[in-house]
């Protein structure tokens, strides 16, 4: 399969040059972004010495050619440089916080793609009738709930009237499983910490449903649509004229042609997930990479926050590469 | 109507009607006809007549808001009756269609292998993916294409190439029946001209019935042993085929035959029938073509006609019948 090989390599070297320019637009808007990142450190009341020693030591008294070069030096070796809040390297505070939006976004799009691909088929597949007219109200209603408060709801009934489930953090002290993966679910499996498991699962029920259920309301929509689409076309009808059961040709012929659209669209919002959900994970108290840029931007934290935002543009690079070559794996007619 | 030993298709006022929100469409109204094993009958008429409703009717492959009604038998069983399970195992393997537009018909995302082994296996699903492949190969090069191209996918063929492949799916499984719903519409008149070759050694080959749906009497000139002319719903005409194209009866025969652009006969001007086929939620009492026939009568209008008997052929039309 040379030419999905072909396409593949294409696809990743049009990576960089959008990655370059990427880097770039963070780079000049966090300098013109009002807010001076020494002033936010020290408080207004510093002596000047201090704040002009900091500037030396931060590089912010070289010209902003240099400074921009050196940035993209020290990147292409990993270095994001040092949080200017906890003076440790940027990029080790991102990866300790990164395996829990991992692990938070994959059962949600694992939930969100469930309820997503049947709600959607079915409805398709049931037009105009109770599954269909319930599917498009639960897409409306879900998709028009704000997160924060549809997880304070959750909160509420089953942390703090039934009792449950805990309501905040990845798992309770002490309980970690051995360090594998770092996603707690995957590594409690893999060492066969049953009590770990338990109390993981119990702690990512909350959030990750949460988000799972306002995210599959996007897929139901996405899904419905493009099934009606294909469901129409004429090979839907032929390939029911030549006996194959309406099971395989709903999964098997419609399904699989809608899916371009759909993966889409899919692996998009997973991208934007990797990004940490900012409000769920504000709101559980989820330590992910959202509530870490949110703290750090409210601290003003060049470092941390010019190092995230170029992490998350990697991963959604990535991610969108992925999408390309899986959709072109499914549609021959996309890698010709 | 009795049944004879070689009787494959029986219709006895078959009606297919569409119930939509603004009323009843009564696409197929009260069709009887039989159809023998190795026969070709065309089915004519313009679009929008009902005749591709009928075609699906046979299948029982219409939207859940149709009604059928009447009587249908396919090779002495009661289609009418039949479960959707029980459909399943008939369409493929006992009736199968070809469609009109082979540039849509294929599902793009699959290798044409697939679509043979798709279909083999759900009829047959014992058999091995080794013999499902040598059914294939072998229909694949009954209609003249090299079995290599099996693993292609279908962008890879020109539009008459994916007809052919469409026509050896439909014989892969040796039918009894094929609906050929327009197979040639869509294609350049070359192209038109082989798949017609195509069809007819095809029909030697494998002595099969076919039913044929187009609005192209030429097509049907080559191919039908009768003729079906269908007009809102009705037919309006039974007859042989060249007995219909030396001698036509109903006046709507007359005025579709006179609408073939015909290149031999150079001075004759082309005509057309003037105004367009009746509404069928409200289709006009007595004959339906009345309105655009200009041999109407009083009692056209007022009275349907039955299918009278004129020389072996059946006309719905009172220009041969007693009025009383």
């Amino acid at each position: 399969m040379s030419s999905l090989k072909y396409y593949v390599i294409t696809r990743i070297l049009l990576a960089i040059p959008m990655m370059l320019i990427l880097l770039t637009i963070v780079f000049f808007v966090l300098r013109i972004m009002p807010g001076d990142p020494v002033t936010a450190i020290l408080g207004p009341k510093a002596p000047p010495e201090v704040v002009k020693q900091m500037r030396a030591n931060l590089g912010l008294n070289d010209p902003i050619a240099v400074q921009y070069v050196k940035y993209l030096g020290k990147l292409l070796i990993g270095d994001m440089g040092r949080s200017t809040l906890t003076e440790r390297p940027v990029l080790t505070e991102i990866l300790e916080r990164f395996p829990a939006t991992v692990e938070l976004t994959l059962y949600a799009m694992v939930v969100a793609i469930l309820i997503g691909i049947f709600w959607g088929s079915e409805a398709a597949r049931r037009y105009d009738k109770i599954t269909d007219i319930t599917a498009r109200s639960y897409a409306i209603i879900v998709y028009s709930i704000p997160v924060f408060w549809f997880g304070m709801m959750m909160q509420l009934i089953f942390g703090v009237n039934l009792h449950w489930l805990p309501v905040s953090g990845r798992i309770s002290p002490m309980m970690e499983p051995t360090s594998i993966t770092r996603l707690y679910l995957v590594d409690a499996l893999i060492t066969g910490n049953w009590e770990s498991l338990w109390n993981a699962f119990r702690h990512i029920l909350l959030p990750g449903t949460t988000l799972g259920i306002v995210i599959s309301s996007i897929f139901v929509r996405m899904v419905r649509g493009n099934m009606l689409l294909t469901m129409n076309m004429d090979f839907v009808k032929a390939a029911r004229a030549r006996g194959i059961k309406e099971r395989a040709v709903v999964y098997r012929h419609a399904l699989k042609n809608a899916f371009v659209p759909i993966l889409t669209i899919m692996g998009l919002q997973f991208a934007l997930l990797l990004a940490g959900a900012v409000l769920t994970e504000t709101t559980f108290s989820w330590p992910g990479i959202g509530s870490y840029l949110v703290m750090k931007i409210r601290y003003r934290d060049f470092a941390a926050i010019q190092g995230s935002i170029v992490f998350i543009a990697f991963f959604i690079i990535v991610v969108s590469i992925l999408i390309d070559v899986i959709n072109a794996w499914i549609d021959p007619r996309i890698r010709y | 109507m009795g049944r004879d030993a070689n009787t494959l298709l029986e219709l006895e006022q078959l009606r297919v009607y569409y119930n939509l929100r603004h009323g009843i469409v009564k696409a197929v109204d009260g069709i009887s006809f039989t159809m023998k094993e190795k026969e070709t009958i065309g089915l004519v008429g313009e679009s929008g007549c009902g005749k591709s409703t009928l075609g699906l009717a046979l299948m029982k492959i219409l939207p859940s808001t149709v009604t059928m009604m009447g009587r249908l038998h396919f090779d002495g069983e009661d289609i009418i009756s039949k479960s959707e399970k029980e459909m399943q195992s008939i369409r493929g393997s006992k009736i199968t269609m070809i469609f009109q537009d082979p540039m849509t018909s294929l599902n793009p995302v699959m290798k044409v292998k697939d679509h043979f082994i798709e279909m083999i296996r759900t009829h047959i699903p014992k058999i091995s993916e080794e013999e499902a492949m040598s059914m294939a190969a072998k229909a694949l090069t009954a209609v003249g294409i090299s079995e290599s191209r099996l693993n292609e996918y279908p962008f890879e063929f020109s539009g008459g190439m994916r007809q052919r492949v469409m026509i050896a799916l439909g014989l892969v499984l040796n039918p009894k029946l094929v609906i050929a719903d327009e197979p040639t519409t869509s294609l350049d008149v070359n192209v038109q001209a082989q798949i017609i070759e195509l069809i007819k050694e095809l029909k030697r080959k494998f002595n099969m019935s076919m039913l044929l749906i187009t609005h192209d009497l030429g097509v049907v000139a080559e191919l039908a042993d009768r003729i079906i002319v269908m007009y809102a719903g009705h037919i309006m005409e039974i007859s042989d085929a060249i007995e219909l194209y030396e001698s036509p009866k109903h006046p709507y025969t007359k005025a579709l035959l006179h609408s073939i652009p015909n290149t031999i006969i150079e001075d004759m001007d082309l005509s057309y029938i003037p105004g367009s086929p009746p509404n069928l939620i409200s289709p006009p009492k007595g004959c339906r073509f009345a309105p655009r026939c200009d041999k109407a009568m009083k009692i056209c209008r007022e009275k349907e006609p039955p299918l009278f008997d004129v020389n072996g052929a059946k006309v719905k039309c009172w220009l041969y019948g007693d009025k009383e």
